[in-house]
């Protein structure tokens, strides 16, 4: 019975720590189905979200559910501008340069905030109306971890009808198929960029909140996910959207439960996961046609 | 088949450089630093500047030579030859199933499966693999035998002791590398790994095998960072586990476009712009990575060809006004390099 409870507990931990990777990684999707770049700078931006997040929490009481709002909208603001003045002035270069200013930006940020914030990790509070535990007779699930199941999972399905249902959504699948029919459908392809940049980059900035209260911040934080990130997009299959979601909870839950048994491999199963599925599977679980 | 003037061969070049070198500076480890990681970066140049792949996991094989040769003299062999060659093997061997797995894939997925391939290859070593590795104490005490050529001569090379024994020890193994590199660079090899760079349906349809041809070159890409990790452990006689990380991916990757991506003195100068600012701006501030980070990023937006580009561009303008015959052969050397 011990061992159910446990093992309840763990796996409401590999739920949450899949769908903050889910964040990420449908964000990264869409920038580079849109932009044909792999965000480097994605682990960067969650970490900056993060500690928006630790810095509005220091300073208003109640400051999570304002953080949870507000961190968004500036990392929104955020992308905007480094898509305009980063990225985009290399779009007609050869396909690595834009990757590459994005790794450098990535190290720029990170050092920076290691001037502002110091080189150890800062711990977050959980707001205190959900620092409880949730008890359904012998088990007992945090309400933050709760909270977070339920919010991100809400968001994400608010993400999907946006990307299935609307005419935007419409316009940043066609341009993930063929950026260039975007621009024949009579559209501005760099505002579609620079608007679906700026989503993404939301994304991140809204797991790095999340993620905040459980694990604390450190400047490196979006080094470790980078890597974690790119598994569930491979895994799940470039370009889709449910493809993306059942690998990230796959990898969260995979991880969670070997941290348990074995805690030695729990660094390593994910990246054999996913060498498994390419093996069997080469464009990823749901992934179609060219990989 | 002309090589161009002698000027302009990049193995001399690069050679004169590099023997003249040590004696220039005082300080003997920023020359060998230069030395070992100009090499890696050379065979990281290998997939960015002739294959025109994009790998952020090179750490993998820098790193897996440097652990081979160093877990080869320390239990089985201390000898020079059996961890280099060891090196060189399972670097390749390690290079050639990522290969498998990765190369042939669209640009961004093989990105990101490098990133992720050098993650794993990082954890195993740095966890379950503790017990042989050191884990994150790295491997220590790894011996740095003599150099033996038998019937011939015996020499130390424990790099603290005699660097200058050590360096041009290293500088042997390096233009070795470098004049087989240029030979390859200039050999249909190096003309198809181009034609596939620029455009790989058409080098699909002329009836190359494209996938074969990057595997190819991702092995050899390979196995001259897995001789760059090796001389890395014989001079530290120690392997960081850093070695094997991502940060050190990324490294590689700074050094060969601040350089100059496909050239053969830009990852070397390459590295000579990283030592540089991590021995002496270090000294100046902790932060010194930030302005590594804004130089290459002002690199990347204003002159893509790096360093060794600036430095044509130059050239070339003092030269402008002498009419030259030798400008179609000129031509002929300068425009396989792709200044792209």
């Amino acid at each position: 019975m011990f061992e159910l409870v446990l093992l309840s507990s763990q796996l409401l931990v590999g739920l949450v720590t899949g769908l903050i990777l889910v964040l990420l990684a449908v964000g990264l999707s869409i920038i580079f189905g849109m932009l044909r770049v792999v965000n480097f700078a994605h682990g960067a931006m969650y970490m900056v979200g993060a500690y928006l997040a630790y810095t509005i929490i220091q300073q208003l009481p109640g400051g999570f559910w304002f953080a949870l709002a507000a961190v968004p909208l500036v990392m929104m603001a955020l992308g905007f501008l480094v898509e305009r003045f980063v990225i985009s002035p290399l779009y007609s270069r050869p396909p690595e340069d834009p990757i590459l200013i994005s790794f450098g930006l990535a190290l720029v940020l990170i050092e920076m905030f290691r001037m502002i914030y110091g080189k150890v990790g800062l711990p977050v509070n959980i707001p205190t109306a959900l620092s409880g535990v949730l008890e359904v007779g012998l088990f007992f699930f945090p309400w933050y971890m709760v909270f977070v199941v339920v919010s991100v999972g809400l968001i994400l399905l608010f993400l999907w009808l946006m990307l299935e249902k609307t005419s935007i959504g419409l316009i940043v699948r066609a341009g993930t198929r063929d950026p260039e029919i975007v621009q024949a459908l009579g559209l501005d392809l760099n505002r579609v960029r620079i608007f679906v940049f700026a989503m993404g980059v939301a994304l991140a900035g809204l797991a790095g909140v999340v993620s905040a209260p459980i694990r604390g911040v450190i400047p490196e934080m979006g080094q470790a996910i980078l890597p974690q990130s790119f598994v569930v997009v491979v895994t799940g299959g470039l370009g889709s959207f449910w493809g993306t979601v059942v690998s990230g909870l796959l990898v969260g839950t995979i991880v969670s439960l070997t941290s348990l048994y074995f805690p030695r491999w729990a660094d390593v199963v994910m990246f054999m996961l996913m060498g498994i599925v390419l093996l069997v599977r080469p464009h990823g679980l749901f992934g179609q046609g060219q990989s | 088949m002309g090589y161009g003037p002698a000027w302009r061969n990049p193995v001399l070049v690069v050679g004169i450089a590099l023997i003249v070198f040590p004696f220039l500076v005082t300080n003997k480890t920023l020359a060998i630093q230069i030395l070992i990681w100009g090499l890696f970066a050379l065979s990281y140049n290998v997939l960015l500047g002739s294959a025109g792949l994009l790998s952020f996991g090179h750490a993998t094989f820098f790193g897996i030579g440097a652990y081979a040769s160093g877990l080869i003299m320390k239990h089985l062999w201390p000898s020079l030859w059996a961890g280099i060659a060891a090196a060189m093997v399972s670097a390749a061997a390690v290079a050639f199933v990522i290969g498998l797995l990765a190369v042939g894939k669209r640009g961004v997925t093989f990105t990101m499966l490098t990133v992720a391939f050098c993650q794993m290859i990082f954890f195993i070593f740095f966890s379950p693999l503790a017990w042989l590795t050191g884990g994150d104490d790295g491997l220590r005490g790894v011996p740095t035998p003599p150099l033996k050529v038998p019937g011939l001569f015996e020499m130390s090379i424990v790099s603290v002791r005699y660097p200058y024994n050590f360096y041009f020890f290293a500088l042997v193994l390096v233009m070795i590398s470098i004049y087989m590199l240029w030979r390859l660079d200039l050999s249909p090899f190096g003309d198809a790994l181009r034609a596939i760079r620029e455009s790989e349906e058409r080098a699909r349809a002329l009836g190359y095998n494209t996938r074969a041809l990057q595997l190819q070159a991702f092995v050899i890409s390979g196995t001259i960072a897995g001789l760059a990790g090796a001389l890395n452990t014989l001079y530290l006689a120690f392997v960081p586990v850093n070695s094997l990380s991502f940060d050190t991916s990324g490294i590689v990757v700074m050094m060969t476009v601040l350089g100059g991506k496909g050239t053969f003195v830009g990852p070397f100068l390459g590295a000579t712009v990283y030592w540089v600012m991590a021995n002496y701006l270090s000294l100046v501030t902790e932060y010194w990575p930030f302005v590594v980070g804004i130089v290459f990023m002002l690199t990347v937006l204003f002159f893509p060809s790096g360093l060794a580009g600036l430095l044509t561009s130059v050239t070339r303008r003092v030269r402008v006004a002498e009419p030259s015959i030798s400008t179609a052969s000129a031509a002929r050397v300068e425009m396989p390099k792709g200044e792209s």
